[in-house]
């Protein structure tokens, strides 16, 4: 009697489960066809959870800072509160309009970006990591409303830190260099041949490789983007430097551990080059 | 207060959590995943169906929180693993306090390797590298003692509607 209870309940929730099976896999099928809507549903939870995100900031904090006592808050509070600082006094000298020009010149100096060159960009704050242990990414207090747009170059100091993957109004996502998914062109510094850096999942180290035999790469190298036609990034960023190169004779090509310039753990606050590819 | 509305209270608020605190304070570098806590939970308290369907929604909301990476992943990964807590569950006889607790942390093991197999079949990332066996301990134990106030939250999120004393045979 048990039994015969128990068996379509039983079924029913085999038949549930293979529902929700079947609607995950439609999700994951349309999501990289890059269907709009879900998109869209994307980039509103983005901008929903960033009211959510600052109150739950603000209420939790004492949690937050209890526990990060005990792991080197006070460094990083001091550091924090640095560069706000220094962020004010360049945003202060900004605003006197005239020397606007030349003020940027400075800000991007102090900020040690001199790469970035006559690339317009947007100074913003990392107000969250990963919210998983299997993504590198980081979220941006800033989004479309400030110039925002997918694609674009994110930078850090020393070079170059990732790509702006997801733009709500007020927040943006960014998929880091060390994503597994990332992959940007680069060239050795000051010498030919190209090649693909790629992110590994590692903390530090990417993989650079499809560079041919013949290009000088070597120990300490400073590989930088390409800017080839129709890349996603303008030439010249820096991407890492080489620690360890590796050749392939039977396929002709080299390839190599690449350390990366800035520590992504500890990003404060980023650069955004509001730059697009030319179409 | 409809059962639907007090789970979906429960995931709510879980996902607040989880993107203000748990996102943040990481034990050894590890975050802990409480959106996955309430789906063992579910498991445990209401059966495989109830766990199926809280794991989808509550790994939804994760791939939705989720700035990069495929939508669904991680709602296909946690619904498996609410069905297959609540099939356990049905075994269980001894009501003992470790049950739970090893349940959640062997059920938190699982659902990480699932979704490193599943990402590297659907997504082709390989997310297999030196920091998962440190990721799988870590949330394991959390996910131990987390179960526990997460079962007690699940039980009233779940808890039998009341009949309606004025309704009509």
């Amino acid at each position: 009697m048990a039994l015969s209870r128990r068996t379509p309940s039983r079924s029913r929730s085999r038949y549930t489960l293979l529902l929700l099976v079947l609607t995950s896999v439609t999700l994951l099928t349309l999501d990289s066809r890059g269907f709009g809507p879900l998109d869209s549903a994307r980039d509103g939870v983005l901008d929903f959870f960033s009211p959510v995100g600052e109150a739950a900031d603000g209420a939790l904090e004492p949690v937050r800072d209890g526990w990060d006592g005990a792991t080197g808050y006070e460094a990083l509070r001091e550091e924090n509160e640095a560069l706000r600082q220094q962020i004010l006094d360049l945003e202060g000298q900004l605003a006197d309009g005239q020397a606007a020009r030349e003020e940027l010149v400075q800000l991007q100096a102090a900020l040690d970006l001199p790469y970035v060159g006559e690339i317009p960009t947007v100074q913003a704050r990392v107000s969250s990591g990963g919210v998983t242990n299997f993504d590198d990414t980081i979220e941006l207090d800033k989004g479309s409303s400030s110039g925002l747009r997918e694609g674009m170059p994110v930078v850090a100091g020393n070079g170059l830190v990732g790509q702006v993957v997801r733009v709500g109004q007020d927040r943006s996502g960014v998929r880091l260099i060390t994503d597994p998914a990332f992959k940007v062109g680069v060239r050795v510094s000051g010498a030919p041949g190209l090649g693909i850096v790629s992110g590994q999942g590692d903390e530090v180290i990417l993989r650079a490789d499809s560079f041919d035999i013949t290009t000088p790469l070597g120990e300490g190298d400073l590989l930088v983007t390409s800017g080839a036609a129709r890349s996603s990034y303008p030439p010249d960023i820096p991407v890492g430097r080489v620690l360890q190169v590796t050749t392939d004779d039977a396929s002709l090509q080299k390839a190599a551990d690449v350390e990366t310039l800035s520590n992504l753990n500890d990003l404060l606050y980023v650069t955004v080059l509001l730059w697009e590819p030319v179409a | 207060m409809t059962t639907a509305l007090r789970v979906g209270l429960v995931l709510l608020s879980a996902a607040v959590l989880q993107r203000g605190l748990f996102a943040e304070v990481r034990i050894a570098g590890v975050a802990i995943d409480v959106l996955l806590v309430v789906a063992i939970a579910a498991g445990f308290v209401a059966g495989e169906q109830a766990g199926a369907v809280t794991g989808f929604f509550s790994g939804l909301l994760l791939d939705l929180l989720h700035v990069d990476g495929p939508l669904g992943l991680w709602a296909l990964t946690y619904a498996i693993v609410g069905f297959v807590t609540g099939r356990y569950q049905r075994t269980v006889v001894r009501s003992a306090r470790w049950v739970p607790m090893v349940t959640a942390a062997v059920a938190t093991v699982g659902a990480n390797l699932l979704y490193v197999a599943l990402a590297f079949l659907v997504d082709q990332r390989n997310l297999l590298d030196g920091e998962l066996p440190r990721i799988l301990l870590v949330t394991a134990v959390a996910d131990a003692v987390l179960v526990l106030p997460a079962l007690w939250v699940l039980r009233w999120a779940w808890r039998p509607e009341p009949a309606n004393r004025y309704s009509l045979r």
